[in-house]
């Protein structure tokens, strides 16, 4: 590369977001010679010193934990929310201010965001698992959303070198549609799991559970510390032991000598010159001063959450652009897709002598066995969905949770450890669909006074049945596995609730069904990649952050070569 | 151990001025309420309710008497005492509890907490003819039994927190729950019942119980 490959821009490229995907387009592109800007909406929070309640003992938190429900309801209205207790009084500072950002609901939506360096990276469930090719011609298949312009093969390389980077902990298993990638030790499993694993598979040959495939290492890995089995991961790590933008990829890129961060930059949109179509800048709101300004690049990647990142395209209106780049096919904020859910638990008996020390960060995963390949006979729903779960024994919280009693009995009951439970929830692949979709509302300003984000999405009749479906058989697994008795409940019923956001600028072929090309190229704006989960043509049934990683590499490597043929 | 319920009488107001006299008094509503005698459920607005009926003025959010930490600190002790590890008090649960009504509970929470310790001393006095802070720790079993008895619960919850913050749940379980909480938490708790390592280092999947009955907390 050209030292000075600029035509007097401070910067070669801009890097709009910082968190799983801006992370990553910054260290590749550092790494390949090129003067990078990072913009990040939120604060600035410093590797160690920011993770500001990591080593906080349980007799210092706040109230003991309990929620400050006032402050919750007037800041955090949705972000408290969140299932699975992603958000605490331990890293309530990552969080984004509700009131200070509202979104319009057209039907109930979750719309869970970060608002700081580093992004929902530091807080992510790192659940790291490759798309299988299937997944990639689901679209084409069944006839729902559009055909993927790319397939595994196309993405596979981009894997394993997202995976020998961040160090991904997991068990190879073999499965042709659950594809195996570069995996440090897995973890263990629990005697219960264990158990679960050998009935399961007894009875049912085409399923298979495996331990969690996670983005903590299980040893030393790039000179990162090994996971200390804490699982507060969410509140940050200073052994750098899971995989964030803070302790990973930013670090990265800053050794480079290439990198300029600018925090507290709120992009409002991406400037197009209409006669040579190339994006020529990046307009910033200056969160603290209200200042606007203007950066510009000679390449633009878009990586600020598949949310922000639709709002940046469709407030990006132009003479060129009147609805929003990406959007002269009206594709641009369609097709949203997440993944839905239900849960199931039971209690087994029969292991009350075993036990675990310590707290392992991930769980335990049963890759999809439903309508693989060719659709099930018994099946009346299209797609599938994997299961993610564990077992444990209750905590002393779920013991005391239980009974009402007093006195030493039930103190000596809730310290010690609980019954026996196994856990199932369902991730179920929703399928994309042009109604289910985001717009701007104008006649509503939002944060800074640009116009608030509208969603209108919603579950159908596939997600429903899926759901019925996914109940059924993972109670009739955890019976299998010895349960007398099985509970449901209702997890991920809403959507956004997965926090696993897809969709709404698709990749694809035809410029007129999609907004992004192979190589995630706005279609007509060659020199600007979405690369973050607005991507998504589908939704499939992992956890979809280390696809959008391979996406992210694949997309700069492409861009950089075709900036060097001076295509770009 | 044989419970035998408490009863709780009406009481004439104490003094003249203190509301009309066809009104039930403070403590005869508070009385019924911790019986459970109110169809209405045991909610803060419930409670804030029939307080306003019987007369008695908005509380005041100042901390809790040193009448009322003594009856919280018995009760606690009661319900975590000290084994062969510290109780309640010694984990320093009463003032954990009383930093919450100070600072955390809603005004219809503090109100039917207060309300609720009231009550309970008074249940004291007219069972055992002393206040609930002077019991023995079998006289306050006996009481608290009886109000857990009077306790119904028809709510279901996974987890510790979200039945405190259910507004449904009788003041018998709040307490009960917030000792539990607090002596959990504490660093006594977190040390001698459970086991507090802020840094595990390895996570050993299948131990015996025998060598490791405990739970790890961070």
């Amino acid at each position: 590369m050209k030292k000075d490959m600029s035509k007097g821009a401070q910067f070669d490229a801009i890097v709009i977001g910082s968190g799983i995907t801006g992370g990553w387009a910054a260290k590749e592109l550092t790494e390949k010679g090129l003067k990078v800007l990072v913009l990040e909406r939120g604060a600035k929070v410093e590797h160690q010193t920011g993770y500001i309640h990591e080593f906080t003992p349980p007799w210092q938190a706040p109230n003991g934990g309990l929620p400050e429900r006032e402050l919750f309801a007037r800041d955090y209205e949705i972000q408290s929310k969140i299932e699975r207790g992603a958000f605490s009084w331990a890293n309530r500072h990552y969080w984004i201010n509700d009131r200070e950002n509202p979104y319009e609901q057209v039907k109930p939506f979750r719309w869970h965001r970060t608002n700081v360096l580093g992004g929902r990276s530091l807080t992510w469930g790192r659940q790291s698992y490759r798309w299988g090719n299937d997944d990639f011609l689901a679209n084409a298949r069944d006839g729902h959303g559009n055909d993927w312009p790319i397939r595994y093969a196309d993405l596979a390389p981009w894997y394993s070198h997202v995976e020998k980077f961040i160090g991904v902990s997991g068990q190879p298993e073999g499965l042709e549609h659950f594809p195996d990638g570069e995996y440090l030790p897995p973890m263990e499993m629990t005697a219960l799991e264990r158990a679960l694993k050998e009935r399961i598979e007894a009875k049912w040959r085409d399923r298979r559970v495996t331990i969690g495939r996670v983005a903590n290492l299980t040893v030393e890995h790039n000179g990162r510390g090994a996971c200390q089995n804490r699982n507060i991961c969410n509140r940050g790590c200073s052994f750098g032991a899971y995989f964030s933008s803070l302790s990973s990829t930013l670090p990265a890129a800053q050794k480079t000598g290439r990198l300029t961060i600018r925090t507290d930059s709120v992009v409002e949109s991406i400037e197009v010159d209409p006669k040579t179509k190339r994006a020529t800048g990046v307009r910033v709101i200056d969160a603290k001063s209200g200042q606007r300004l203007t950066f510009k690049a000679r390449v633009i990647f878009l990586c600020a959450s598949t949310y922000g990142t639709l709002q940046v395209l469709l407030q990006s209106r132009s003479a060129t652009h009147p609805n929003g780049i990406g959007n002269h096919s009206d594709k641009l904020g369609r097709y949203l897709v997440d993944h839905h859910g239900v849960a199931a638990f039971g209690e087994i008996k029969g292991f009350e002598d075993r036990n675990y020390k310590g707290r392992r960060a991930t769980g335990i995963l049963i890759p999809r066995f439903r309508n693989v390949g060719r659709q099930d006979e018994d099946a009346d729903f299209t797609r599938g969905y994997g299961f993610q779960g564990g077992a444990m024994r209750d905590d002393w919280t779920n013991t005391a949770a239980l009974t009402d009693d007093f006195g030493a009995g039930m103190k000596h009951n809730i310290a010690r450890p609980g019954k026996w439970v196994a856990f199932l929830g369902a991730f179920g692949e929703q399928l994309p669909q042009a109604h289910n979709r985001v717009t701007l509302n104008d006649r509503k300003p939002g944060n800074h006074g640009l116009p608030q984000l509208s969603f209108d999405v919603a579950y159908g009749e596939n997600e429903r049945k899926m759901a019925v479906d996914a109940g059924r058989q993972a109670e009739q697994m955890l019976k299998a596995a010895g349960a007398e008795r099985v509970q449901l409940i209702p997890v991920r019923t809403m959507p956004g609730v997965s926090i696993h956001e897809m969709g709404g600028a698709r990749m694809g072929h035809d410029p007129a069904e999609s907004v992004l090309n192979a190589h995630n190229q706005v279609h007509g704006v060659d020199n600007l990649f979405v690369t973050d989960g607005a991507a998504m043509a589908s939704a499939g049934t992992v956890n979809p952050s280390l696809t959008y990683m391979a996406l992210t590499v694949r997309a700069v490597d492409y861009a950089v070569a075709q900036i060097k043929a001076g295509r770009i | 151990m044989t419970i035998s319920k408490v009863q709780f009488r009406r009481q004439r107001p104490a003094a003249a001025g203190e509301g009309r006299v066809d009104n039930p008094s403070r403590r005869d509503v508070l009385a019924a309420l911790l019986a459970g005698a109110l169809a209405t459920a045991w909610t803060g607005s419930a409670a804030g309710a029939a307080l306003k009926a019987a007369g008695a003025a908005a509380p005041a959010r100042s901390a809790l008497n040193a009448g009322e930490m003594a009856v919280l600190g018995a009760a606690a002790q009661v319900i975590i005492p000290t084994t062969d590890t510290p109780g309640a008090r010694e984990a320093g649960v009463p003032q954990f509890i009383g930093a919450l009504y100070a600072g955390w509970m809603t005004d219809a929470e503090a109100a039917a907490f207060r309300g609720g310790l009231a009550g309970l001393d008074d249940s004291a006095r007219q069972r055992w003819q002393r206040g609930f802070a002077d019991c023995t720790p079998e006289q306050g079993a006996e009481l608290l039994q009886a109000l857990r008895a009077a306790s119904p619960y028809g709510g279901r919850t996974f987890s510790l927190a979200d039945r405190i913050l259910d507004p449904k749940a009788p003041f018998y379980l709040r307490l009960r729950d917030l000792v539990v909480l607090g002596y959990f938490t504490s660093e006594t708790g977190s040390n001698r019942e459970l086991r507090y390592m802020p840094v595990p280092g390895k996570f050993e999947a299948n131990v015996d119980i025998k060598t490791w009955p405990y739970q790890v907390v961070i």
